[in-house]
């Protein structure tokens, strides 16, 4: 029997909630953010390419520290959990609003024109005509976006949030059981993806239809 | 009521960068005429028709349709609001080349969509006229296919009627047939020509000249962004009186003529 097996599976709760959570809040984040680089403001292009340019120019690990020393001196003060989640989620974001903008012109024009023809303004349309097309055209590329956050999320151990990785570290600094204890950590991540995948399969088959394209 | 015009375009130009496509064309329509619009391609046919519900803003001119006026000025920089242009939007409707139903909507959502967004329509109700509107153009059975099942033929059956679930006092079609394969072909001008029967006003692109001759009222000879003809079917065809119009003709016959050919 593994020393700390059940310290690992209640980190393992604390891994899936803040990966959810991060994920919630990437899913926003790339929404915003994707709106913000078609909107007409040349301001707001500007701020969401630069965040965007940011964040795929910089380590995450880096990005997290980032966070982690820069909230305090705005005088920000919260958990060092939320502070991860925080950090995950603008990472992501980044990168998801980059997917729904490309999945976004990839859908034909006739789809838009018809529908202006028809008098919906823009908003309808968006909400209506291109985001559902856009979101089953998004979901292969979002899963692995989704896959590479839960591993990420190991990244959180080094603010000390305790999740699987940080948990691992402590129990090994007392059961002197690292190989033993590193395997059953990759095996808890391999198969939180694994679900992820499932779910994601899942919702592939159910809302293509044969509709896509 | 007949004779009242529905549509009045005075002087209207669209340039796109450097090209004319529309140099100071004006058009009237009246209630319940059926107009084809013919023409090489390249001479602004398809732009005359984005204009009428402005998919293409005219870059100067002024549009009457359906009660509603705009005069574009050159180098004004007034935009029209979007609830403007779509008031106006709502009395006409738009048939397209390439269909554009909306994929991830089966034939019967493709047609509910717009008055339930538009007209804030009940959606049992809207899925009711919806099916009647699908029933009318043939179709009442593929109302729960999707696009990608359906045939072009079908696909732009279904288009029609999504236009027709506005109740739009006046229908554009921009080439409706161009993109089928010549067997699917009839199915849609029966549908049209049925429109035309019930009385609807019509703008229609098109290659199809038989069409043109069976049921427009006039026919429209357009070339490099101009009305170069404006007349009745029959001496549009038989007495063309343009050059350009005869070279067109000439063209277009002889290669049908071809075709009738008998061979061997």
């Amino acid at each position: 029997m593994l020393t700390g097996l059940p310290e690992l599976l209640e980190a393992t709760q604390t891994t899936a909630v803040a990966s959810i959570l991060a994920i919630a809040l990437a899913l926003v984040i790339g929404l915003a953010t994707a709106a913000a680089r078609q909107s007409q403001w040349l301001i707001l292009r500007k701020i969401a390419g630069f965040y965007v340019s940011v964040i795929r120019g910089t380590p995450l690990y880096i990005q997290i520290l980032g966070i982690y020393f820069l909230l305090p001196s705005l005088g920000i003060d919260i958990p060092r959990f939320a502070t991860g989640v925080i950090a995950l989620g603008l990472n992501s974001g980044s990168y998801i609003s980059e997917m729904i903008g490309g999945a976004v012109t990839s859908i034909s024009k006739g789809q838009t024109e018809a529908a202006r023809a028809l008098a919906m303004p823009m908003s309808t349309i968006q909400r209506r005509i291109i985001l559902p097309q856009a979101l089953r055209l998004m979901l292969p590329p979002l899963t692995l976006e989704f896959t590479a956050l839960v591993k990420n999320s190991a990244f959180l151990s080094i603010i000390g949030v305790v999740e699987l990785t940080r948990t691992a570290q402590q129990i090994i600094s007392v059961s002197f059981q690292p190989t033993q204890t590193w395997i059953a950590v990759a095996i808890i991540y391999f198969v939180l993806c694994f679900v992820l995948g499932l779910v994601a399969r899942y919702l592939e088959r159910s809302f293509s239809v044969q509709a896509a394209r | 009521m007949s004779g009242t015009p529905i549509v009045n375009l005075r002087a209207v130009c669209k340039s796109f960068g450097d090209l004319q496509v529309l140099k100071s064309v004006d058009l009237q329509v009246k209630l319940g005429e059926k107009i084809c619009i013919v023409g090489p391609s390249g001479s602004g046919k398809s732009t005359l028709l984005r204009c009428i519900n402005l998919l293409e803003e005219p870059n100067s001119g002024q549009l009457d349709v359906a009660g509603t006026h705009m005069d574009f000025e050159p180098g004004s920089a007034r935009k029209f609001s979007e609830k403007e242009v779509n008031r106006l939007r709502q009395s006409v409707g738009m048939v397209f080349q390439s269909f554009n139903l909306w994929n991830h909507m089966t034939a019967l959502q493709n047609v509910m969509e717009a008055p339930i967004q538009i007209k804030g329509v009940p959606k049992a109700q809207a899925a009711e006229s919806a099916q009647m509107l699908l029933q009318r153009v043939g179709l009442g059975n593929k109302s729960s296919s999707y696009p990608s099942q359906l045939s072009g033929g079908q696909q732009q059956r279904v288009a029609i009627a999504r236009a027709l679930a506005m109740d739009p006092k006046i229908m554009l079609f921009d080439e409706p047939t161009s993109a089928l394969d010549p067997e699917l072909v009839g199915e849609v001008l029966d549908v049209m020509e049925k429109l035309a029967d019930d009385g609807m006003t019509m703008l229609v692109v098109t290659h199809e000249m038989g069409f043109a001759v069976e049921v427009a009222d006039r026919v429209i000879f357009m070339d490099h962004g101009a009305i170069l003809e404006d007349c009745v079917p029959s001496s549009f065809f038989h007495q063309p009186k343009t050059e350009r119009a005869k070279q067109f003709l000439a063209r277009l016959l002889g290669r049908n003529a071809r075709l009738q050919t008998p061979v061997e």
